[in-house]
């Protein structure tokens, strides 16, 4: 591969990454400011105001991109956020090269609720002179939010025509019970005065205990570099929320400018009000199916959903700690009916003859006894 | 003398009574080793006017995951002393229930005295699952006393179907990326707002949008 063609294989492979990719080297400050209308998932359109410093620097090897933002809504409350990401681009060993990332950030709402999180990833990149892909995964940990390792892994692939690159990236995250997939389709356009982005994509497919969510999505953003030090930029979108980096999905428009500080020319990083943080729950074998209660206390019917299941057992204290089997009342629907007072219990289940396991979206509280124990309210 | 001879007479009667008070549910079930000592503790939570429902309960869930002996009277023995705390925080008036779903709060992290604020903002009131919905805002990664603080805030107004949709709306927020303070700040916000609204309890239905 010629060294143009790694030059602009990077480089693609850069604008995708929110962590930053070793580019041809040197630092880069520049200050955004912009304005938006947004309505995030469960609130209120609002306008906010967006201050967005940011930090970069490029070696071929190496990157590290810093970036903070204080966006400020019609109600006076605000976000402060910041996140600074590394990447090291091992040699290259034919047309493969390994890539390892990691990343840092913390954010705080309305000046009282912080969350921080790291990330860590890997990526095995294959280039060609104008196309390439990459398969990798990355794993955290946050704080301030939600306990647990989110887990990502992604696979993708570009194309380089000119102007125009082209990406198609598949990407499943799971954590605990929550598990997606997202399919999304990407294209930037450079051209003499303008550089567009767009992306459109989909979650086909979505799984969690308080009711899965599907939907597509897509976003546009055009920058207008007016001079060497100035740039204007225009977008709006709907975006889903992402669970990993803590960003509640949202529907926006938004205008910035960045002026650059010093670096190089033709800023490329749109103003942006959302926040990049995120974390959720540890993906465990501790936690089977929800259980489902109805009924009144001298007579409730448990149930559990378990596609796959050939056998679904339950005991709890109102079953004296018996195990009770439950009956398969259509395909994958299994029931038993029992007295339950009203009340907090403590439930275990199992699958199949398997280990005992809490109900999913139970409280898991560990014994005395070792293991955990899913603790349910009977209402 | 005859006199004397009266509460040496009780003792004597009330002796086999004592040695007769074996909880049937643990024979055959619970470990030899165990038994005598949590039939001991059962006996004195008797006296105390402490439920021995749950401790029985704790007793055979520990004999079913095959714990060992000393294993299932400490388990007996911390959840008695829960039970102390929490029925000097509820009032000697409290349920079982009640009690149990005190005994999950302070293990997931409330203290007595949030207990004791919870009882004193709910007088006459249940508090099984405001107790509960405060144990499971902590598991679900809200600082201790800010659950707490979130759930006496509704104390006063609140019934328990408005306590479990709270509850549920935080845990979707999280679910959706929120962080947890952030659900809870945001939910109890709109929670308070919508009770202060009314002339009584809402029905628990999702509070009314607001923005960021």
């Amino acid at each position: 591969m010629t060294r143009r063609g790694w030059r602009v294989g990077l480089a693609s492979v850069a604008w995708l990454l929110s962590i930053g990719s070793p580019l041809a080297g040197q630092t880069e400050g520049s200050f955004g400011v912009g304005a938006s209308l947004v309505k995030y998932d469960g609130f209120l359109a609002s306008g906010a105001v967006v201050f967005a410093p940011a930090l970069r620097f490029d070696s071929p090897r190496l990157s590290f991109a810093g970036q903070g933002s204080w966006t400020v809504f019609e109600s006076g409350r605000g976000v402060i956020q910041g996140n600074a990401a590394t990447a090291w681009l091992a040699g290259a060993r034919g047309s493969w090269r390994l890539e390892l990332s990691g990343a840092a950030g913390a954010s705080e709402y309305a000046g009282a609720h912080a969350a921080g999180l790291l990330l860590a990833g890997a990526r095995l990149h294959v280039f060609a002179t104008t196309s390439g892909g990459w398969i990798g995964a990355n794993v955290g940990q946050s704080f301030g939010g939600p306990v647990g390792t989110p887990v990502e892994t992604v696979v993708a692939g570009w194309s380089v025509r000119n102007r125009l690159a082209l990406v198609g990236s598949a990407t499943a995250t799971w954590q605990g019970q929550i598990r997606h997939l997202d399919l999304v389709a990407a294209m930037r356009w450079t051209g003499p005065r303008m550089e567009l982005e767009a992306r459109a994509g989909a979650r086909p497919w979505a799984q969690n205990p308080e009711g899965a969510v599907t939907e597509a999505y897509g976003e546009i953003t055009a920058v207008m570099p007016l001079s060497r030090w100035f740039a204007v930029s225009l977008g709006g979108g709907k975006y889903p929320s992402d669970p990993v980096r803590q960003i509640l999905g949202a529907t926006y428009l938004n205008a910035g400018v960045r002026l650059r500080a010093f670096g190089r020319p033709a800023p490329s990083v749109p103003v942006h009000t959302t926040s990049v943080l995120g974390g959720r729950r540890v993906p465990t074998e501790e936690s089977g199916p929800p259980l489902e209660l109805e009924g009144s206390a001298e007579r409730r019917t448990l149930r559990v959903r378990a596609s796959d299941a050939t056998s679904v057992e339950l005991m709890g204290d109102f079953t004296d700690w018996v195990p009770v089997q439950l009956a398969r009342v259509a395909p994958a629907v299994w029931e038993v009916t029992l007295a339950v007072p009203a009340g907090v219990h403590r439930v275990n289940i199992r699958l199949n003859g398997g280990p005992w396991s809490a109900p999913g979206g139970a409280r898991l509280e560990r014994t005395e006894f070792g293991g955990v124990v899913g603790i349910v309210v009977a209402p | 003398m005859r006199f004397g001879m009266i509460p040496a007479l009780i003792l004597l009667a009330a002796a086999p009574t004592i040695a007769r008070a074996q909880e049937p549910r643990l024979v055959g079930r619970v470990p030899d080793a165990a038994r005598a000592r949590i039939d001991a503790i059962l006996d004195a939570a008797r006296v105390r006017g402490l439920p021995v429902e749950p401790l029985v309960d704790r007793a055979l869930e520990g004999a079913t995951k095959g714990a060992l002996a000393a294993a299932i009277v400490a388990a007996v023995t911390r959840l008695r002393d829960e039970l102390v705390v929490v029925r000097g925080a509820f009032g000697d008036a409290a349920s079982t229930a009640e009690l149990t779903a005190g005994t999950s709060a302070l293990r997931a992290g409330a203290t007595a005295e949030g207990l004791a604020r919870l009882r004193k903002l709910r007088p006459g009131q249940p508090l099984t699952v405001a107790a509960a919905v405060m144990a499971d805002l902590v598991a679900a990664g809200v600082p201790a006393d800010t659950a707490v603080g979130a759930v006496l805030a509704l104390a006063h107004d609140a019934d328990d179907a408005d306590y479990i949709a709270f509850r549920r709306n935080v845990q979707r927020d999280i679910v959706l990326g929120a962080s947890p303070a952030a659900a809870l700040a945001v939910r109890i916000r709109l929670a308070t707002e919508a009770l202060g609204a009314s002339d009584g309890p809402q029905s628990g239905g999702s509070p009314p949008k607001r923005k960021p």
